[in-house]
C-alpha cells in the first residue's frame, strides 16, 4: 500500500505542477459561462443582408410586399422560367410560387432557390401563407373572429414532487416541492456530458501515461521494486487524485462565482433597481437569474454532488483500467488507436442514449441503461435529477463497484506483460493469450 | 548466496530457458554471458521476480527468495531509462522511497555516489538536460541508491562510452571488495574476463559453461604457441607442427606452432632456441570468444 502512494505521489506531483493544468482549471469554469455568453450575444445580433425574395401568387393571397424576417417580399406577376437567371446569379434570393389552389386542399407550393435554404425562412414562408389561408377560411366559413379567440387555450402547469421527508417540522399540509423538468433536463444532461468529458480526458492521460513509461523504457526499472499491478493501481489512483482536484476546484470557483451574482442579483437587487429606475433590463435580467436561483433551490444539491462523485470515481476506474491496459499493450500512440475505438464506443454510446434517458427516465431502456456498468456513470447521471428510486442507485452503484474490480483485474493481467513486451504485433487473440497466462 | 536450481521458462511461442542452474559466491562477481537472444534476460527477470518462471526455484542464503528480498537487489535492467520530465534529485528521491529508503539516506547516499563517480552534484538538474553519459550515470546511481548487497546489472556497458564504462568497472571490483556481489550478463565476450571470477554461459536457452573463470580459460587452452623469433624455423615434425609464419618486419617473425602430443614446451623452447634468436614465446589463451564458438561446436558434435 505504502508503494502504491509513492507512485500515485509521483504522478500526481508531476501533474499537477504543470502549466497546462493549472491554466485549465482555473481557466474553464471561467471559459464556459464566457461561451455561452458570447453565444447569446451572437444569437441576439444576428443580422445578415436583407434578401429579395420575389412572390409568384396567382391567388392574391398575399395582397401587399412585405417585409418578412430579413427578406423583401415583393409582388411579382413573372414567370419562374423569367427570372431563373436573377436568381442564378444573386440578384434575387428566391421565389416562392403558390399556383391557383383550392384554400381547402392547398398543394404544389414551391420555394426556388440558388442555395438550400434554411429551415426557418422555409417554416416562416409556410406559416406566413397559412395564417393567410386560415383568415380566408374565416371570411368563407363566416366564423367570428372574436369567437374564434375565445376557442384558443394556453395552460402552464407547474409540477410538484411529493417527498414525505418534508412535512416533518413543516406547517404545510402536502408534503411537496415544485419541481422543474426542464432544469432537470439541462441538469441531467449537463452531469451526464461533465462524466463523459472526464472520462475520456482522464482516461487518455492514464494511457499517455503508461505508455510514456513503456517507451521510456523507466517501467522495468520500477517494476523490480513494485508488483506492476501496484503500479497500475498507484498510476490510475494518482492521474484519479488530480482529475479529482480539478472538480474540487472547479466546484469551489462556481458555487464562489454563484454566491457572488446570486449576491449581486438577490440582495443588492433592492438598492440598484432604486438608484437605476428607467433600466427596465435589468431587472427584467435579474428576474430570470433570480428564477434560475429558485429552481436550483428545488434539487437536493449536496445528494447530487455525492453521486456524481460515486459516478465520477466508478467510471473513471472502470474506463481507466482499460485504457491503462492498452497504454501498457501498444507500443506507441497510433497503435493505441484500433483498441481506444472498441473502449470509447460505450461512452460515445451513452452519450447518444441520453436524449432516450431524460425523455423518458423511468422507461425501461433508462433503467437498463442507468445499471449497465458501462453507460451507467454517465446514464444514471442523466436520470438523477429527475428522482431515483435509492434501490435503482444501490444496485447501480453496486454493479458498477464490482465492474471496477473485474476491470482492474483484467486490466492488470494484461499490463503486467505487456509493459515488458515491446516489437510485437498485438492482436486482441494475443492479448487473450496474455491475460490467461498463468505464469508471468 | 544466490542459487538458481533448474530454472525453465516459456513464452507464447519459444522457450527461453531449458533447465539452468547457476550458484553465485557472496563477495564475487559473476558473468552470465552468451549471444542475444540467448535467454540472459529472462533468467535475470526472473531472478528479480518480474516475472515467473515455470519451474524451478531460486535460493537466496539457502531461503526460497521473497518479494522482500528482491526489492532489496539493485538491478538495471537491459531496457533503462528516466522520467524525462523529473529532476534528478526527485528522481532518485522516488527511486529511493521504492526501495524503501529515508528521504535524508536518499540525500546522503546520492552525494556519495556523485563523488564516486566524479561529476558534480546534479540533484537539480532536470533530466531531459543531461548528455546521454550523464543519464547514465544517473541511471547506475538509481540502481545502488540504497546500498545493496546483491547487485544485478544487464548489459550494464551497453551504451556506456569507454570513459564511463571504465569508471563503473571501477566501481564494481571496489563494491566486490566491499563484500557485495555482482551479478551482470553481457553478450561482449571478449571484454569481461578480468571482471568476473566466475562466469556461465548460456546459448539457445541452454547452460553450456559454467565455472571459475581462470579454471575456464585453463581448461580451454590448446598445446599451441606464439612465437615471435628474428629468422625462419624449419619444421620438426616429432616435436610440433607449423601452424603459421608471418614475417612482420625485417628480422622479426611471428609463428604459431601446434606442440605434438606427449612433448614438453621445454624441448619445444630449447630445439627452437637452438636454430633462432627467440624474442617472446606464450602459450596461446584462447579468449571468451574463442572458448564460446568451441563449446557451440562441440554442442553441435554431440
Amino acid at each position: 500500500m505504502n508503494k502504491i502512494w509513492i507512485i500515485l505521489e509521483r504522478e500526481y506531483l508531476q501533474r499537477v505542477k504543470k502549466k497546462s493544468f493549472i491554466l485549465s482549471t482555473i481557466l474553464t469554469p471561467l471559459i464556459f459561462p464566457l461561451f455561452i455568453a458570447i453565444t447569446v450575444f451572437v444569437l441576439s445580433t444576428e443580422e445578415s443582408e436583407e434578401r429579395i425574395i420575389l412572390l409568384l401568387d396567382q391567388n392574391n393571397f398575399i395582397e401587399d410586399s412585405l417585409e418578412f424576417q430579413n427578406n423583401l417580399l415583393i409582388k411579382s406577376y413573372k414567370e419562374i422560367s423569367d427570372i431563373q437567371y436573377q436568381i442564378n446569379n444573386g440578384q434575387i434570393y428566391g421565389a416562392l410560387e403558390i399556383p391557383k389552389l383550392n384554400i381547402y386542399e392547398p398543394k404544389d407550393l414551391k420555394f426556388y432557390s440558388k442555395n438550400v435554404p434554411g429551415g426557418d425562412l422555409i417554416s416562416g414562408l409556410e406559416s406566413l401563407v397559412e395564417s393567410r389561408i386560415r383568415d380566408l377560411k374565416i371570411q368563407d366559413l363566416n366564423l367570428n373572429e372574436e369567437s374564434l379567440k375565445k376557442l384558443k387555450t394556453r395552460i402552464f402547469m407547474e409540477t410538484y414532487t411529493i417527498d414525505l421527508g418534508l412535512t416533518e417540522g413543516s406547517d404545510e399540509e402536502v408534503a411537496v416541492k415544485q419541481s422543474n423538468s426542464d432544469l432537470a433536463f439541462g441538469l441531467g444532461y449537463f452531469n451526464g456530458f461533465l462524466i463523459y468529458m472526464f472520462v475520456f480526458i482522464y482516461g487518455s492521460f492514464i494511457l499517455q501515461s503508461v505508455l510514456d513509461e513503456k517507451t521510456s523504457k523507466v517501467v522495468e526499472v520500477i517494476v523490480s521494486s513494485i508488483k506492476p499491478i501496484q503500479l497500475m493501481m498507484g498510476k490510475v489512483l494518482g492521474v484519479g487524485a488530480v482529475a479529482f482536484t480539478q472538480i474540487f476546484i472547479w466546484i469551489i470557483l462556481v458555487s464562489s462565482i454563484s454566491t457572488l451574482t446570486s449576491m449581486y442579483f438577490g440582495i443588492n437587487s433592492y438598492e440598484t433597481t432604486q438608484i437605476i429606475q428607467s433600466e427596465e433590463e435589468i431587472s427584467n435580467s435579474k428576474e430570470i437569474v433570480k428564477g434560475i436561483y429558485e429552481m436550483f433551490g428545488t434539487i437536493d444539491i449536496k445528494k447530487t454532488i455525492l453521486i456524481f462523485l460515486i459516478y465520477f470515481l466508478g467510471g473513471f476506474f472502470l474506463y481507466g483500467a482499460f485504457f491503462a491496459a492498452i497504454g501498457s499493450a501498444v507500443d506507441n500512440l497510433q497503435d493505441a488507436s484500433q483498441f481506444t475505438l472498441p473502449i470509447s464506443l460505450p461512452i460515445i454510446a451513452s452519450l447518444m442514449f441520453m436524449g432516450i434517458v431524460l425523455n423518458n427516465p423511468e422507461g425501461n431502456a433508462s433503467i437498463f441503461l442507468s445499471m449497465f456498468p458501462l453507460t451507467s456513470p454517465i446514464l444514471m447521471m442523466a436520470r438523477l435529477s429527475f428522482g431515483v428510486p435509492d434501490w435503482h442507485l444501490f444496485i447501480s452503484i453496486l454493479i458498477l463497484i464490482i465492474s471496477v474490480v473485474f476491470a482492474l483485474w483484467f486490466a492488470g493481467r494484461i499490463y503486467r506483460v505487456g509493459i515488458l513486451t515491446s516489437g510485437s504485433k498485438i492482436s486482441y487473440k494475443l492479448l487473450w493469450k496474455w491475460f490467461i497466462m498463468k505464469n508471468y | 548466496m544466490l542459487s538458481v536450481k533448474n530454472i525453465s521458462k516459456s513464452y507464447v511461442d519459444h522457450k527461453a530457458l531449458d533447465d539452468v542452474s547457476l550458484e553465485v559466491n557472496k563477495g564475487s562477481i559473476f558473468g552470465l554471458l552468451g549471444p542475444n537472444g540467448a535467454g540472459k534476460t529472462s533468467m535475470i527477470r526472473i531472478i528479480n521476480q518480474i516475472i515467473n518462471q515455470d519451474e524451478g526455484a531460486i535460493y537466496l542464503n539457502n531461503k526460497e527468495i521473497t518479494y522482500d528480498d528482491v526489492r532489496k537487489i539493485g538491478y538495471m535492467p537491459e531496457e533503462r531509462g528516466l522520467y524525462k520530465k523529473m529532476k534528478v534529485g526527485d528522481f532518485l528521491l522516488f527511486m529511493g522511497k521504492l526501495k524503501g529508503l529515508s528521504r535524508d539516506k536518499c540525500i546522503d547516499s546520492a552525494a556519495d555516489w556523485f563523488e564516486n563517480l566524479e561529476v558534480s552534484n546534479w540533484w537539480k538538474k532536470n533530466i531531459e538536460d543531461l548528455s546521454k553519459g550523464m543519464s547514465q550515470k544517473v541511471q547506475f546511481i538509481s540502481t545502488v541508491i540504497h546500498n545493496p548487497d546483491l547487485i544485478i546489472l544487464d548489459e550494464p556497458f551497453s551504451g556506456f562510452d569507454p570513459v564511463n564504462a571504465n569508471l563503473v568497472k571501477k566501481n564494481l571490483l571496489r563494491m566486490k571488495e566491499e563484500g557485495k556481489t555482482i551479478i551482470f550478463s553481457t553478450h561482449r565476450l571478449e571484454s569481461v574476463d578480468e571482471l568476473c571470477d566466475h562466469l556461465a554461459m548460456i546459448n539457445n536457452s541452454k547452460k553450456i559453461l559454467d565455472g571459475n573463470t581462470d579454471e575456464i580459460k585453463m581448461n580451454s587452452k590448446s598445446d599451441n604457441y606464439i612465437i615471435k623469433h628474428n629468422n625462419k624455423i624449419s619444421t620438426n615434425d616429432k616435436l610440433f607442427s607449423i601452424v603459421s609464419q608471418n614475417k612482420l618486419s625485417n628480422k622479426v617473425y611471428e609463428s604459431e606452432l601446434s606442440l605434438a602430443k606427449g612433448k614438453s614446451y621445454r624441448t619445444m623452447f630449447s630445439e627452437i632456441s637452438n636454430e633462432v634468436d627467440i624474442i617472446s614465446f606464450e602459450q596461446k589463451v584462447p579468449n571468451m570468444n574463442d572458448i564460446f564458438i568451441m563449446k557451440v561446436e562441440e554442442g553441435k558434435n554431440e
